[in-house]
């Protein structure tokens, strides 16, 4: 299923990070990549005019005289900040529904079931947000449902290459999925998390929920290589 | 250059790179077997090197065995990283790196020699257009641009067919065996 999804890209050597992302995760593509690799290599392509362009699109970018002036511009905003806050009179202090920490027991549960990798057993991986963090390694493939079924629930998974965003419709079963099964190795490498709040009708993003007044709730995935 | 380079800046880190990216990618060969993960590890070890370009000190030696113990150091982090063990011929100190690092294999030339014969083999068999594509596209490692003004076609098709006689190259039963037999 991996392969045929990127198998066109690979092919047509249109490889950015977002595919080699889901190299590292899938060994089906990279062999797939390796042998187009090893055989260009033999035709006389070594790679390095691409390792070159990709080297230094990854550098920083220095002589970038905006970037100098980030910090001063922060300081100053700060600066601004604090003497704004000081000279404001007081007011009663006002609570912001879905802005602050969720204080009480989340009225949904956001089941993570899953494989460790392709061809293993799917077991349960995680129960968000009651428990905070759950481990699962680069290969994993995993899918959210989220209980009771009739929530209307919007999740996003945000590592560092990747945000992916899913929605529960909301119906009558006790546990509905939550978008579609998604490989791990596709966020890239480090921690994946995971943010999923109650939807009102309307709000096609969390963004949206949060600001119609639900509250986040969010864990992180701990990602292993 | 080491000096150069010592001080920090994107252009003297360009120059080192280049003068030396070819010697990296041989080192970094050795560790890994998979191209793709080549690919990353080279990556990662220019990168350590841009990050720690201000830690070098010419003083106390000349940069390349900076680079080399740089290069096996991280190759070595991302093998423990992947919890995978370096292959047996691995040397496990830095002084035997050097050598092993800057040995060529025993079989280099000889497999080098026999996939040339295969590639020419396997170029002979292609239509014209695609032969000639071959010849520009991997072996003098022209952009699309200059194929296509030399093919009388447009980039397009200098795409599609830098694509096909790689896809048809990849699926030659005796090039794969070849390229098989040992890393390339």
């Amino acid at each position: 299923m991996s392969l045929a999804l990127f198998r066109d890209r690979i092919e047509a050597g249109d490889v950015d990070e977002t595919v080699r992302a889901h190299l590292r995760g899938c060994d089906e593509c990279r062999a797939h990549y390796d042998l187009l690799e090893r055989t260009a290599r033999a035709l006389g392509d070594d790679g390095s005019a691409r390792e070159r362009e990709r080297l230094f699109a990854a550098l920083p970018r220095e002589n970038d005289r905006k970037l100098l002036w980030l910090p001063i511009g922060a300081v100053a905003a700060l600066l601004l900040a604090i003497v704004a806050v000081n000279l404001r009179p007081r007011e009663p202090e006002v609570i912001l529904r879905g802005t602050g920490d969720p204080g009480g027991e989340a009225p949904f549960s956001l089941r993570v079931y899953g494989k460790d990798a392709p061809g293993q057993p799917v077991r349960l991986i995680a129960d968000f947000p009651g428990s905070k963090e759950a481990s699962v390694g680069l290969r994993s493939e995993l899918q959210y449902f989220v209980k009771p079924g009739t929530t209307r629930l919007v999740v996003e998974s945000r590592g560092a290459v990747k945000t992916l965003a899913a929605r529960a419709e909301g119906s009558a079963v006790d546990l509905a999925p939550v978008g579609k099964p998604f490989m791990v190795g596709g966020f890239g490498p480090g921690n994946i998390e995971v943010c999923a709040a109650a939807a009102p009708p309307g709000a096609a993003t969390l963004d949206d929920a949060v600001k119609a007044g639900a509250t986040k709730y969010c864990s992180t995935l701990l990602v292993s290589p | 250059m080491d000096a150069r380079f010592a001080r920090g800046g994107r252009d003297a880190f360009a120059e080192v790179y280049t003068a030396h990216a070819a010697t990296v990618r041989r080192w970094v060969r050795r560790f890994f077997d998979s191209p793709f993960e080549q690919e990353e590890a080279v990556q990662e070890v220019w990168l350590t090197a841009h990050r720690s370009q201000r830690l070098y000190d010419p003083a106390k030696g000349p940069l390349l065995p900076w680079l080399r113990a740089l290069c096996a150091n991280r190759c070595r982090e991302l093998l423990r990283a992947a919890s995978r063990r370096p292959s047996s011929d691995v040397p496990v100190d830095d002084v035997s790196d050097a050598l092993w690092l800057d040995a060529p294999g025993p079989d280099d030339s000889v497999h080098a020699a026999a996939l040339r014969a295969e590639v020419a083999r396997f170029a002979a068999t292609l239509p014209p257009d695609e032969a000639r594509a071959l010849q520009l596209v991997f072996v003098e490692q022209r952009s699309h641009a200059e194929v296509a003004r030399e093919l009388g076609c447009d980039e397009r098709r200098s795409k599609y067919l830098k694509q096909k006689v790689l896809l048809a190259a990849s699926r030659d039963e005796r090039l794969v065996a070849l390229l098989k037999e040992s890393r390339p």
